[in-house]
């Protein structure tokens, strides 16, 4: 299994135990994760330099567990080139926006060099996207900036948002529908497959900020193939790697 | 393969249904099968949705060939409700083996006072009678005056998230009779927290079907890192014990 959404670290309102990398490595193993992708939750809220420097402290601790998203600020855009160039040396592997929580529109061009970089490299970007909206304008990026591979994070979200997803997102090969949610709505993925086939679904889990064992049970369970169960859990994610010239 | 106890499933048409994914007692009865689910308690969506006195008796009607699943009634204030006493009610309950109640305070528009559904409460309480609710629908502070007001009556909370273990851990700490269904509590190592911290008597397993899998839950709880009679407790024991226990 490929975990492509997990975090790292803890989050401001809500109290879980752990959250640290080694305790991440520790459900990991238990579970037979073989990695997660991630970013830091400090770097989604107040501070991203710390953020990708904790990311940077698990991927050196662990370089075959972990990987890591780039996470991004609208309100640094400045300093976005530079960070970009250092992380990626560094060994990142894709891009992290979280426009809900930086209270920024994912079009706004403040993001606009992110998506250049990952055009042009064709990196994963990853963005949160919740509601309808979001969902729009991610399907409006995706056709614009055609070589880069867009995640969908939670795909919307709510139940009518992820439908909508899976209806714009048919025909856009460089958008990755990902299944990351706390709801896990019962036949949502079954919806999917029928809709778009297995090979564009990812796999992720919000892993600290939720526990990833409810998430894997669901996929699990779902009444897929194997085949489109293992495309979902591990296949597409290493697709993703294998595209980047970064 | 474990045996499971699920405590947390509703029966029915929903009023709003974007996935189709409704059970009636046939699909109820395969998903049981599909996870080893060897009891449930469940309601009926048109208690929730409709009107709680014609749901109930529907759900009645539903179930009458299936031992192995327990009503749960979803009851209102004894004002409002056309079984209007506790005398009266105890004898509906008796008579259609109700195990447990549930409440839905916000949605059915009254409110958690004493006032209200404190003599409701204390007749619940008097029998052992678990009553299920969920701070989807109902605030926080009513929930802690529950046990405030009614130490013995068995409450579970239901359909709870991640985020509220700041709200779940007093109550489990200062009051014996509070459960915690599980199928929303997905908080990273929530099994393992809740249990270090409570034990396992008070985890009780539950799917939330039809909205969620029971594959999500069953998978939770055979990865968790507790002992494997914990687990027994979780996926069955304490259920069965609930629901041995009611008095009627």
């Amino acid at each position: 299994m490929i975990d492509a959404h997990a975090h790292l670290g803890k989050w401001f309102n809500f109290y879980y135990d752990g959250g640290d990398f080694l305790s991440m490595v520790k459900i990991m193993d238990r579970i037979g994760m073989e990695s997660a992708w991630i970013s830091a939750l400090i770097g989604i809220g107040p501070d991203y330099e710390i953020g990708n420097e904790m990311v940077l402290e698990a991927i050196r601790a662990f370089p075959d567990r972990f990987k890591g998203y780039v996470t991004l600020s609208p309100y640094f855009a400045d300093k976005i080139e530079e960070e970009l160039n250092k992380r990626f040396s560094q060994g990142f592997i894709g891009i992290k926006l979280h426009p809900g929580t930086h209270m920024y529109p994912p079009d706004g061009a403040n993001y606009i060099y992110a998506y250049e970089y990952a055009n042009r490299y064709r990196c994963p970007v990853l963005i949160h996207t919740w509601g309808e909206k979001d969902v729009r304008t991610v399907v409006d990026l995706a056709r614009h900036y055609t070589s880069a591979i867009f995640i969908m994070g939670h795909s919307g979200g709510d139940i009518r948002s992820m439908l909508l997803a899976v209806e714009l997102a048919k025909d856009i090969d460089n958008i990755y529908l990902d299944l990351t949610g706390s709801a896990m709505y019962n036949g949502i993925i079954e919806h999917y497959v029928n809709k778009i086939g297995s090979q564009r679904i990812l796999f992720g889990t919000d892993f600290p900020f939720i526990d990833p064992r409810p998430a894997i049970g669901w996929v699990k369970s779902s009444r897929i193939s194997e085949d489109e169960k293992d495309n979902i859990l591990y296949r597409n994610a290493q697709k993703i790697l294998s595209l980047r010239s970064v | 393969m474990r045996e499971y106890f699920d405590f947390n499933i509703m029966l029915g048409k929903p009023t709003v249904l974007p996935l189709s994914n409704w059970l009636d007692v046939n699909r109820l009865d395969e998903e049981l099968k599909r996870f080893n689910i060897k009891k449930t308690l469940v309601y009926h969506s048109y208690s929730r949705d409709y009107d709680a006195y014609f749901g109930n008796n529907k759900l009645i009607e539903e179930i009458k060939n299936y031992v192995n699943i327990y009503p749960s009634w979803v009851l209102l204030p004894l004002d409002i409700f056309p079984i209007d006493t506790p005398d009266k009610l105890l004898e509906e309950l008796r008579m259609n083996n109700v195990r447990a109640v549930r409440l839905f305070p916000d949605l059915h528009n009254f409110l958690l006072e004493e006032e209200v559904v404190g003599d409701l409460l204390s007749f619940l309480e008097e029998f052992n009678i678990p009553v299920l609710l969920s701070p989807n629908n109902t605030g926080w502070k009513d929930i802690y005056n529950i046990p405030r007001n009614h130490p013995n009556l068995r409450l579970v909370l239901v359909d709870l998230t991640y985020r509220q273990s700041s709200y779940i851990f007093p109550l489990l700490k200062r009051y014996k009779n509070v459960y915690i269904e599980l199928s929303g509590y997905i908080a990273f190592l929530g099994i393992e927290t809740l249990y270090k911290r409570f034990g396992g008597e008070r985890l009780l397993f539950g799917s939330n079907l039809p909205y969620k899998t029971p594959g999500s839950t069953v998978y939770y709880i055979e990865k968790a890192d507790v002992p494997e009679e914990v687990k027994d407790l979780i996926a069955y024991k304490n259920a069965e014990r609930l629901i041995q226990e009611v008095k009627l």
